[in-house]
């Protein structure tokens, strides 16, 4: 919006009141949401005409800004930690804490404000989930991590939900985000990006078919490498016996891991 | 290219005349033929060792299925799964619904819109039916909720799950006419409340004289097969609808729409997935209402088991045979659940040389889901064939594998006559299920290992035995699709189509057949997912043909396109760049990069242009397109425009003579020890023997054959949807019930191609994704006979079955 539009317009609000709007609405659909930024810059106003729909989905929290007719969608930008007795938001974990210490009589450790820190692929996480959000969801929903795949549809019959935590690969849909607090977590993207042999294995051995399923035996298999670089046959046999394909490309997956191995090996 | 999965070929055995070479192999080639029209090498298909190009992307888990898709402000849609097997929604109370944080529109089916009432029906007619109501919400969980509080009355109504039931005077009418295939009940021959089809298949009734048949026959035989519901799709789905934009599961499009969010990978549906038309229809509608981008999720337990294979139902056949082996008549009575896609007695009049055929064909409604094809229309066809053979080589005390051959041949007519039919329409004279059989059988070492049913016990007391069975190849090009080549100005060609990665590797065969058509280097060619942003939806083969057709279509325009680059090479343009564009233009002078020769006598190859009579004399095609294209201003000479070309391939345009038979054959080998204590059937060994009329990815042609061979042993030993006769609910819909195969259930498979060059695709191409897994189910039974003499047909044999069978059980 330039100058003169903004002379024209002496309704409209600032960035900080378009903030505080959001913040109240994002406080009122869920814990650990997030606010959004304007699309404007700092000191830029938008049209006092504005329309906000907000789409919360737990830690994720999109705002949809119309204004006039054109449409705006906004970006997540910024963690907040709201009170579970309250409902008000604060940017950090330790103001939160003070804050349930002032009002609500009483230490809150972090685990108790449903707080985690993980470490999901190298990077450093800390958040609140809700009690009930599963590993799966969570990675694949809110942290855009859609390696994390779904076949059974949380039954953990499938495997292609695998990922690494702490060292051994789980099935995320059985696991409890507010479990995995301080865990390291490791998804297949996190692998792909550490340039480890086995997605090259995999590729060269065609190790796939219509790859849903793919990103699951890449993390199991890793995870077998990770505590037995040799495997047998029969070894990674057993190891990606829990991870199911229907096309199937079962028959390439033991050459694949076995490359992998050679390939550590002579690293 | 330097890296070659274990067990494929280092080079294409072009010209092997001893058919196996290397014994034991996991996969060969094998090509005895050159046609003079052919080139004597191809530069790209064929050969092993491309780097897949979707490959990173899907072991690295950044491929986009649909399930991952998502937009700013998207919402997410759940419907009820049905509770009852039939039954009718008398009221819907949502209101706590609404009332829920998150939840951002319900859609009922008493909506006044016509549309949502097909939709979203009233009437469920199978446990788990998406209908009544639709919960559109801010996350999954939160429409999932809201499905939770909505309050329905329901009014129960009787059901039926069999077709014997619902075939009954006094069935309840179970009609499904949400059925993609409903207008078969419009038959004129439908005689009862349920039926969907009755009397003597159109295509198939009578051919030739059925009862001069069976009196010409020297002994007649009577058995039965059944099949319970069973499916092989990933059970995994989602669409996500763009607001007014319908995208699906199987391919990027749907109908006149197509979708702007492009995803290029597919779950592997293999088909079924499709036939729940309403669940497709449904994204668009919320999206309108709401005004946003509307993510639909469905269920495993709704997805991945409402739309479930056609074969389920019972055969009953009457085979005359003489004591030399020809068999002179068969008659089949068969009954469907749902609306059977197969008749079962298709292939053993198309491609065999019995001349006497009868299907008295009838189906029936149940209250079952929804079923259509599932990885082909092979399968009880192919079962029949295998069945059959086996039985008659069984009461004749021969080989199945030579009885096979004495009745190969087409629609009545014998091998000699299939023989002249290629010859005079410029077929090679290659008799192709001789070559299957041969290679299999040396494969397994057949003619060794061949005995008498129940006749040999092995050391760990278990019983061995050896199946076979054999079929056509799948061949055809029934469906439709377009292909644009755009070369780029850096030299690198870009493939925009809609296609059907549903795992058989379509993109990096694309790129090769791509390559191939042009000359250019197969890491020359990319491939992106068509969207609308391209003019208008492309379309593609949905999958079963999707190789035949696409490789016409590719082929096609590859063969304009070359022209336009030897063209280009060949224009007159300023050899420096008039970088101030200040010159005279009489000053420049301008010539061509081949000076003095015409494009017809370039060639291009590994993508460099050169001259067919001097190679040495050479350019790049990114030279070519650079010297031509990229001066950035006073550019002289003729103004190259985009090179692009498009190839189409209309449903059955190329390739493919007024009733042609089918020429290319495949053929199954398997070996098994069976436990006869505990019913458990265990395979030592496999074998999937496929023409496939020319081999252009190696490894995916490797892994749809092996794959399909893997799927088949769940086919024939484990796929089994299990209702409950008392509720008509299903029993196991979810993957801890219903099982699939693992890692730990094959072992020792083998497969060889057989190229011919006679299928209908380009290059003689034909489809393999589709054979080998229709194949499977019964060679294990002949083999099973072979190891206890007991015939166990009640697919699929579990070893409970199998118990049953041997009167233990």
């Amino acid at each position: 919006m330039t100058e003169k539009e903004k002379d024209n317009n002496p309704g409209g609000v600032s960035r900080r009141e378009f903030l505080k709007d959001a913040g109240l609405l994002v406080g009122g659909t869920a814990i650990g949401s997030t606010v959004l930024l304007a699309a404007c810059g700092d000191g830029e106003t938008v049209t006092e005409k504005v329309t906000t729909t907000v789409t919360s989905t737990g830690a994720t929290t999109t705002k949809t800004v119309e204004v006039g007719e054109v449409t705006k969608t906004e970006t997540i930008t910024q963690q907040k930690f709201v009170c579970p007795i309250d409902s008000m938001e604060f940017d950090s974990l330790a103001e939160l804490q003070a804050h349930f210490e002032a009002e609500h009589g009483g230490e809150a450790p972090a685990t108790a404000l449903n707080v985690v820190k993980l470490t999901i692929n190298g990077y450093e996480w800390e958040g609140q989930v809700e009690p009930q959000w599963n590993l799966k969801d969570f990675l694949h929903d809110r942290m855009g991590l859609i390696g994390v795949k779904s076949m059974c549809g949380g039954y953990g019959a499938c495997g292609s939900c695998s990922v690494i935590l702490d060292g051994k690969p789980v099935l995320s849909c059985m696991v409890l985000v507010i479990e995995c607090n301080g865990a390291v977590i490791e998804t297949s993207e996190g692998i792909a990006a550490s340039q480890h042999p086995i997605i090259d294995a995999y590729i060269m051995n065609n190790a796939m078919q219509c790859g849903y399923c793919t990103p699951g035996f890449v993390v199991t298999a890793k995870a077998l490498l990770d505590r037995n670089p040799n495997p047998t046959e029969a070894d990674i046999r057993e190891a990606l016996e829990g991870n199911l394909c229907i096309c199937p490309s079962y028959y390439a997956h033991v050459p694949a891991v076995l490359a992998a191995a050679e390939t550590l090996g002579g690293a | 290219m330097s890296m070659v999965p274990e067990g494929m070929p280092t080079e294409h055995n072009w010209e092997t005349e001893d058919k196996i070479l290397d014994i034991p192999l996991r996969f060969m080639v094998i090509n005895r033929r050159r046609d003079p029209d052919i080139p004597e090498s191809y530069n790209v298909i064929g050969k092993p060792g491309y780097r897949r190009t979707d490959g990173w992307d899907k072991a690295s888990g950044k491929a986009k299925y649909p399930r991952d898709m998502s937009s700013h402000g998207m919402l997410y849609a759940r419907t009820l799964a049905s509770p009852y097997a039939n039954a009718i929604v008398k009221s819907i109370d949502s209101s706590a619904a609404e009332a829920l944080p998150g939840v951002r529109y319900v859609l009922k089916c008493d909506d006044s819109d016509f549309m949502v009432q097909y939709v979203l029906t009233a009437h469920p007619l199978f446990d788990g039916e998406p209908c009544a109501v639709a919960v559109v919400a801010d996350s999954e969980e939160i429409a999932e909720e809201g499905l939770r509080l909505c309050k329905i009355e329901w009014e129960e109504l009787p059901f039926a799950v069999t077709a014997e039931e619902s075939l009954k005077p006094d069935a309840p009418s179970v009609l499904n006419t949400r059925h993609p295939y409903r207008d078969r009940s419009q038959d004129p021959t439908v005689n009862e409340i349920n039926g969907t089809f009755a009397g003597s298949y159109c295509e198939f009734g009578e051919i030739g004289d059925i009862e001069a048949g069976f009196q010409e026959a020297d002994q007649i035989i009577e058995y039965d097969i059944s099949r319970e519901e069973n499916i092989a799709s990933c059970p995994s789905r989602a669409n996500l609808q763009v607001w007014g934009i319908e995208g699906s599961s199987q391919t990027p499009n749907g109908g006149p729409f197509s979708i702007s969010e492009s995803y290029q990978s597919f779950y592997g549906g293999f088909g079924a997935m499709i036939q729940h038309v309403p669940f497709g229809l449904l994204g668009p509608i919320l999206a309108q209402r709401t005004g946003r981008d509307v993510l639909t999720v469905a269920t495993a337990s709704q997805d991945g088991f409402y739309a479930c294979a056609d074969d389920c139902g019972n055969q009953h056949f009457k085979v005359g045979f003489k004591n030399d082996g020809t068999i002179t008549a068969v008659q089949l009575d068969t009954l469907y659940n749902g609306t059977g896609f197969q008749t079962g007695i298709a292939h053993i009049a198309g491609f065999t040389s019995i001349k006497n055929t009868l299907c008295n064909y009838k189906s029936a409604w149940t209250n079952r889901s929804i079923m259509g094809p599932n990885r082909s229309e092979l399968r009880f066809n192919t079962q029949a064939m295998a069945i059959l053979f086996g039985k008659v080589a069984a009461e004749l005390d021969m080989d199945p594998v030579e009885l096979s051959l004495m009745n190969n041949g087409y629609e009545g007519h014998d091998v000699q006559a299939l023989m002249q039919w290629q010859k005079d329409h410029g077929h090679p004279e290659r008799d192709s299920l001789q070559e299957c059989v041969d290679a299999g059988k040396a494969v397994m070492d057949w003619d060794n290992k061949w005995h008498a049913p129940g006749a040999k016990q092995l050391e760990n007391g278990k019983m061995h035995g050896l199946g076979f069975c054999w079929d056509h190849n799948w061949s055809s090009i029934h469906e439709n699709s377009n292909v644009s080549l755009f070369l780029q100005v850096n030299g690198k060609l870009n493939i925009t189509a809609h296609h059907a990665e549903h795992g058989c590797d379509a993109l990096t065969t694309m790129c090769m057949l791509a390559a191939e058509a042009t000359g250019l280097k197969y890491e020359d060619v990319y491939i992106r997912p068509a969207h609308n942003y391209d003019g208008f939806a492309l379309r593609s083969g949905g999958g079963s043909a999707s190789m035949s057709t696409n490789a016409w279509s590719i082929q096609r325009a590859g063969r304009e396109l070359k022209p336009q680059i030897l063209k280009a090479a060949v224009a007159e343009h300023a050899l420096e760049p008039t970088y101030d564009g200040m010159q005279n233009p009489e000053e420049v002078v301008l010539t061509s990069a081949f000076p003095g020769l015409e494009w017809t006598d370039l060639d291009i190859k590994d993508s460099v242009v050169f001259e067919k009579a001097n190679p040495d004399n050479s350019m790049t095609v990114a030279e070519v397109m650079g010297r031509t294209s990229t001066q950035p201003t006073g550019m002289y000479g003729e103004a190259i425009g985009p090179i692009h070309a498009w190839g189409c391939n209309t449903s059955g345009m190329y390739g493919a003579e007024h009733d042609r038979p089918t020429l290319n054959r495949q053929a199954m080998f398997v070996e098994v020890e069976v436990d006869t204590e505990t019913g458990m059937v265990e395979l030592l060994h496999g074998c999937a023997v496929n023409d496939v009329g020319r081999v252009i990815r190696p490894e995916g042609c490797y892994g749809q054959q092996v794959g399909g061979y893997i799927m088949g042993i769940g086919r024939s030993q484990m796929y089994e949807v299990i209702y409950d006769q008392a509720t008509g609910a299903r029993l196991n819909t979810n993957l801890l019930d219903y099982k699939y195969p693992t890692m730990n259930d094959f072992t020792n498979i083998d497969a060889v191609a057989i190229e011919t060059e006679m299928g209908f695709g380009a290059y003689g191409v034909v489809g393999v994704g589709e054979n080998a897994c229709d194949l499977m189910s019964a060679p294990v039974a002949n083999a099973i006979y072979n190891a206890t003499g007991v015939w166990a047909l009640d697919f699929p044999l579990t070893p409970a079955k199998v118990l049953k069978a041997l009167g233990k059980a």
